[in-house]
């Protein structure tokens, strides 16, 4: 995977420096290994946090060995801006394993796929984007369409923008990627981040990328807290109550079969991280189909919806209300709806960005009415 | 021109109703009463499974109660009553619905285009459907309509599969014939043209991949009825064609012999084929309306019912009809059992389970089937 990058780089001559480069490089082997072992695809976490390493070795002659462990990142941080060597041309390996280099501060970007223009949004430096994809338009005011509409993507209208850095979701555009590699554009393919600690991570090497790292850092670790502040509450609740089992509904397109959430989805991890149960935790792949039989059956305490009336904005398609679920036929029976716990929420909640800290506190609020509900049943 | 084409030597005149040599007693009370049988076992048996666990005996003991005049003493939860009774039953009877419809529709076309590959979909009733289809995903209103429990793709499946079938047909007819090569090919065309304008629309009127997916399973098919409004609605219509069809058989049987000959034997050639074609496009818009497009079953259960009875299409109906609607329960029971609680599309379970059974029965007749 990312071991490639280590080989390459010519500056460093002597014997010492090949034999620690050799030992750091095992060692985040290691790591992505192991994470491959514990996970069955490897996290873009561990992927990314390899791709930081790889850079800060680079950058250095030194390295400190034990920088794998989470507890160090911060740290890692610190050292990094005591640091007066320059940060560019900054060489990285991205999440597709291959190996790009920066030569100076990027001013021209080109970022392809919602979940990186939100981003690069959130650090405040979507001024800099100068082409997104046909979904992201609205984020980035200087930016013009490079395509996406239709999942393909226009190369010549990203040579003519001549941009300094191209930042690519992978998922479908490996092929554009390549194109634009070929015209020696420095490409970034970036994993989609299977968890709110992937996304802190992104968040930091975008700003290092543009050459804002303490943006990035500050951003991060401001939303670590508030993540923390919630995730810590519902940890020390879980001791003593049972999770609630919650039902997300992410689209009704037909009604008797809608979308919910399965494992692998930012939705799920953030039900678990804020007290509460997937109803749909054991389904098959992310975003599985599921029938009305399977949701009464598992009679949820908290039904949130994504694509509700009530919130409905211009991309909403035929959205559906509380009302309208609670009359659907047997819904009856479910004790969310019992309860008037169907809960309405907005439809780009969660979206890959800061607003998934935001979607962790709306669906702890959720949860916690939930919980006070319940505790009212329990005591009449 | 007009040489008098040779009729084969035994054939038995039309007016006296012995076409084919009529079946014994025997084997249509063994044919239809072990089919009638093996539907109303899987009907129960499919009822009895699904992702929600509920044990046997409760399953019968809320069906019993549910009808008229009969109590039994409740040991099972309101929610078990509401989803036997609204969401598994209601689902279970439209599978066998849909089933029937398909294979009937399926003897049906085969029948009046005499050629083994056609199946009810041929003249654009599932392009048609899949396009009406798409708009009602994509382009329909947001308002939330809802008529009889239908909602808009499958209001619009069922219009769009009868209007494409009907433009076909008076696309093919010219001095009042319509030759059935003229009508396969414009059906084949009109359904490019559909799936070409389809696959421009899903490109890029779809700006979720949800959207999407909700799309491609529909056009895999899958039941995905909920309450009793659907099938009360569309239960009729397949009704209704399976009695015209029927009515329909004898003269079906004489165009088998191609349709000079049925015109001989005094078969008004034209008409028939035009309400034999209406009949099985209203069964076919009725189960594309309630499962979307299931592929195969409208195929291959007429030709593995035929394998098996041979080709007299009064027979053949009537096997096709409750071998198909078993057929179909199963595989739905199937789809929404195998991966629970996510739902397979059904048509990859009736391709994936249909595909070898029916290989299985073409190898075992070694080269003996009469078509």
């Amino acid at each position: 995977m990312g071991v490639r990058g280590y080989t390459i780089e010519p500056a460093f001559g002597n014997q010492r420096n090949i034999w620690l480069l050799l030992s750091v490089a095992v060692l985040a082997l290691a790591v992505v290994l192991a994470a491959c072992g514990a996970d069955d695809d490897p996290p873009a976490a561990v992927a990314a946090e390899a791709s930081q390493t790889t850079a800060t070795t680079d950058d250095r002659s030194s390295g400190d060995e034990d920088e794998d462990q989470p507890s160090n990142e911060v740290q890692e941080e610190v050292e990094e801006q005591e640091q007066a060597l320059p940060d560019f041309p900054l060489t990285l390996t991205d999440d597709s394993g291959l190996e790009l280099t920066i030569p100076a501060a990027p001013l021209r970007v080109v970022a392809i796929l919602p979940s990186v223009v939100d981003l690069v949004a959130d650090l405040g430096l979507a001024d800099r984007l100068v082409g997104v994809d046909d979904f992201s338009l609205d984020d980035a005011p200087n930016a013009v369409s490079v395509g996406g509409n239709n999942f393909t993507f226009n190369i010549e209208a990203v040579a003519e923008l001549q941009p300094d850095l191209i930042l690519i979701a992978i998922g479908g555009t490996e092929d554009f990627a390549q194109q634009a590699r070929e015209l020696n554009f420095p490409v970034y393919a970036m994993g989609f981040p299977d968890s709110l600690q992937a996304v802190f991570q992104q968040l930091r090497l975008i700003g290092r990328m543009l050459g804002e790292e303490q943006r990035g850092a500050a951003l991060a670790a401001e939303l670590e807290d508030r993540f923390l502040a919630i995730t810590q509450r519902a940890a020390a609740e879980s001791q003593s109550l049972e999770p609630i089992r919650v039902y997300l509904e992410v689209d009704q397109s037909t009604p008797t079969q809608p979308f919910s959430i399965g494992p692998g989805s930012l939705h799920q991890e953030i039900i678990e991280l804020a007290g509460g149960v997937n109803v749909f935790a054991s389904a098959q792949g992310s975003f599985p189909q599921v029938n009305w039989e399977s949701i009464i059956d598992a009679d949820p305490q908290l039904i949130l919806l994504l694509n509700s009336k009530e919130l409905a904005d211009e991309l909403s398609f035929n959205p559906i209300s509380a009302a309208e679920v609670a009359q659907r036929i047997g819904w009856g029976e479910i004790s969310a709806v019992q309860d008037g716990l169907v809960t309405p929420l907005p439809g780009d909640l969660f979206s890959v960005g800061a607003r998934l800290v935001d979607a962790l506190e709306r669906v702890a609020e959720a949860i916690a009415d939930a919980r006070a509900l319940t505790a009212q049943d329990d005591a009449a | 021109m007009t040489t008098q084409l040779p009729l084969p030597r035994q054939l038995p005149r039309l007016a006296g109703r012995r076409l084919f040599a009529a079946p014994g007693l025997r084997s249509v009370v063994l044919l239809y009463g072990t089919g009638a049988l093996l539907l109303v076992l899987a009907i129960a048996g499919a009822t009895a499974v699904g992702s929600a666990s509920i044990s046997f005996g409760d399953t019968l003991r809320i069906l019993i109660d549910s009808l008229p005049l009969i109590e039994v003493d409740q040991t099972w939860t309101n929610a078990e009553a509401t989803i036997l009774r609204e969401i598994r039953l209601p689902r279970v009877v439209s599978a066998a619905l849909v089933g029937a419809a398909l294979s009937a529709s399926g003897v049906l076309f085969q029948g009046v285009f005499r050629n083994p590959l056609v199946d009810p979909f041929i003249i654009g009733a599932s392009s048609g459907a899949a396009f009406a289809a798409v708009i009602g995903f994509l382009i329909a209103p947001q308002a939330g309509f809802i008529i009889y429990g239908f909602s808009w793709v499958p209001a619009l499946a069922f219009v769009g599969s009868l209007v494409t079938v009907l433009l076909v047909y008076f696309l093919a007819r010219a001095d009042g014939r319509v030759a059935v090569t003229t009508l396969l090919l414009a059906g084949v065309a009109v359904g490019a043209f559909l799936t070409a304008a389809m696959s421009f629309l899903m490109l890029t009127q779809s700006d979720s991949q949800f959207r999407l997916g909700a799309i491609f399973s529909w056009l895999l098919g899958g039941v995905g009825t909920v309450g009793w409004d659907q099938f009360l609605l569309l239960g009729p219509f397949v009704g209704i064609g399976l009695l015209v069809a029927r009515a329909l058989a004898q003269p079906l049987n004489a165009m088998s012999l191609g349709e000079e000959h049925a015109h001989a034997l005094g078969v008004s050639v034209e008409r028939t084929k035009l309400v034999l074609i209406a009949a099985s496009s209203l069964m076919t818009a009725a189960a594309v309306a309630a499962a979307g497009l299931v592929a195969f079953v409208g195929l291959v259960t007429p030709h593995a019912v035929r394998l098996v009875i041979g080709p007299d299409h009064r027979r053949l109906l009537w096997a096709a009809t409750l071998y198909g609607a078993i057929f179909v329960v199963l595989a739905d029971l199937a789809a929404r059992t195998i991966l629970t609680p996510t739902e397979i599309p059904l048509g990859v379970i009736t391709g994936i389970v249909g595909g070898p059974f029916f290989l299985l029965l073409l190898r075992r007749a070694r080269g003996h089937y009469v078509f």
